[in-house]
């Protein structure tokens, strides 16, 4: 009976400590006698408790590191505090476990004097601007050299480039000139568009005046021709008229003209003075009628 | 020494059940075992009459607390056998990129080179290629992948 108790005993307690559940995520390595001998992945495994027993148990997942914040020295004398965040992932446990030790602050380490000596080699603004171009560089290194420790990094981000308070207040005091300078340039640009603008407005107007004047002067010419040429048709027709006829008719038509002339006149309001031409005198004798209408006039007045 | 001599069936039925409702609770598959094993000497002391004294209890008990482990063990590697593509590729990076084609970002010089894969550069074993090339990830190593030009 006793001897069976210690078999059931050494059977608990095998099974307790030879039975290995190793969760998704994680991979053990197994050690016979301390050294290396394999590696459980996830799943349900047995160990021989007595020789074997479990080395490190690796974490397979994709892994955060936080970098913590330091002051990097930039090419151009800045002093900046830059802290970062790097992702990676162990993809041989193995090597992870042994050919490293400490393997987090390792990689810490690694991270932080990478980023300083590829940050230290550049001037401020390129820093500011270039953040994918120095993530690329940082990562490129650091995979290389945690590549015989079975891990691999996929990411590195700068997370924050700080620089000094004065530092950025002449930035924003730059900034602040820039646009000025900027805003200045936009309005006296406007002005001296706007007075060209205006010069040749003007220019436009004197020009149209000068063509309307021209053109006028043109027109009136062209109205005194016109005026002169019926003038001269008018004294050939009449002419040619007397020449076939007789006196007497241009005599009808200037008696008539008088006496409309006469009447407006005479009818015409605040008349005190009658001109007649001296000429006239004969011409009024001849037509009957015209005195009575003289009379006419001056008795109403 | 009366514990282990004084156990009925039932004895052993309560104990198997209770095992495992124990194991529902703690992590790691340990007491399952032990509680198949208590619900099968139930059993067999059930279905055979008062015929096992405490002593060959308490071996059988011992016993199927190894066999079933082994069983399980057993079925579960027969499976993986016969379905070698379930072998996951869950948390292996370098096993999930298998048989996929990639450009060189640098030229592979001296058997060693640099393709992008993702957002991010993997560090290529394979013959001399100039950048720029497709290649076809036919293995890995730790961070390191073995590829050959794809055609």
């Amino acid at each position: 009976m006793e001897f069976i108790i210690a078999l059931v005993a050494l059977v608990v307690i095998g099974i307790f400590l030879g039975v290995k559940t190793v969760s998704q995520g994680s991979q053990y390595t197994v050690e016979r006698f301390g050294k290396y001998r394999k590696t459980l992945s996830p799943g349900l495994h047995i160990i021989i408790p007595i020789i074997d027993r479990i080395g490190a148990k690796v974490n397979m997942m994709e892994q955060v590191l936080d970098i913590p914040a330091q002051q990097v020295i930039s090419q151009d004398n800045a002093t900046v505090t830059i802290d970062a965040v790097c992702f990676y992932q162990v993809v041989d446990p193995v090597k992870a476990t042994y050919e490293v030790n400490q393997l987090h602050r390792a990689m810490q380490n690694l991270v932080m004097t990478n980023i300083r000596t590829v940050l230290g080699s550049m001037d401020l603004d390129w820093m500011l601007s270039k953040r994918d171009e120095i993530n690329a560089r940082i990562l490129t290194i650091v995979d290389e050299a945690t590549n015989p420790w079975g891990v691999k990094v996929t990411r590195i981000e700068i997370k924050d480039i700080l620089p000094p308070r004065d530092l950025v207040d002449a930035m924003a005091q730059q900034m602040k000139a820039e646009r000025l300078k900027r805003a200045q340039i936009l309005e006296a640009e406007g002005s001296k568009r706007s007075e060209v603008l205006e010069a040749e407005g003007e220019k436009q107007a004197q020009i149209l005046k000068a063509e309307g004047e021209r053109e006028a002067a043109f027109r009136e010419a062209e109205a005194r021709e016109r005026l002169a040429e019926a003038e001269a048709n008018a004294t050939t027709m009449v002419s040619k008229a007397i020449a076939e006829g007789n006196v007497q008719a241009i005599n009808y038509f200037v008696a008539q003209k008088y006496v409309e002339a006469l009447g407006e006149i005479a009818t015409s309001d605040n008349q005190k003075v009658l001109m007649l031409p001296l000429e006239a005198s004969s011409v009024i004798g001849s037509v009957a009628g015209v005195a009575e209408i003289a009379k006419e006039a001056f008795g109403k007045k | 020494m009366e514990f282990f001599s004084g156990l009925d069936y039932w004895h052993w039925l309560v104990l198997g059940l209770l095992l495992l409702i124990l194991e529902m609770f703690a992590p790691g598959a340990i007491l399952l075992w032990f509680g198949i094993a208590a619900l099968i000497v139930g059993s067999l002391m059930l279905f055979l009459g008062e015929v096992l004294d405490p002593q060959w209890q308490w071996l059988i008990f011992s016993v199927f607390s190894v066999v079933s482990i082994l069983v399980w063990r057993g079925f579960s590697k027969k499976r993986q056998r016969e379905h070698p593509e379930e072998e996951e590729s869950l948390n292996q990076r370098g096993k999930a990129l298998i048989g996929q084609t990639y450009t060189l970002a640098t030229a592979i010089e001296d058997g060693v080179g640099k393709a992008k894969v993702g957002d991010t550069y993997w560090r290529v074993t394979g013959p001399d290629l100039p950048q720029g090339e497709k290649v076809k990830v036919i293995g890995f190593e730790g961070a390191t992948l073995k590829v050959d030009k794809a055609n």
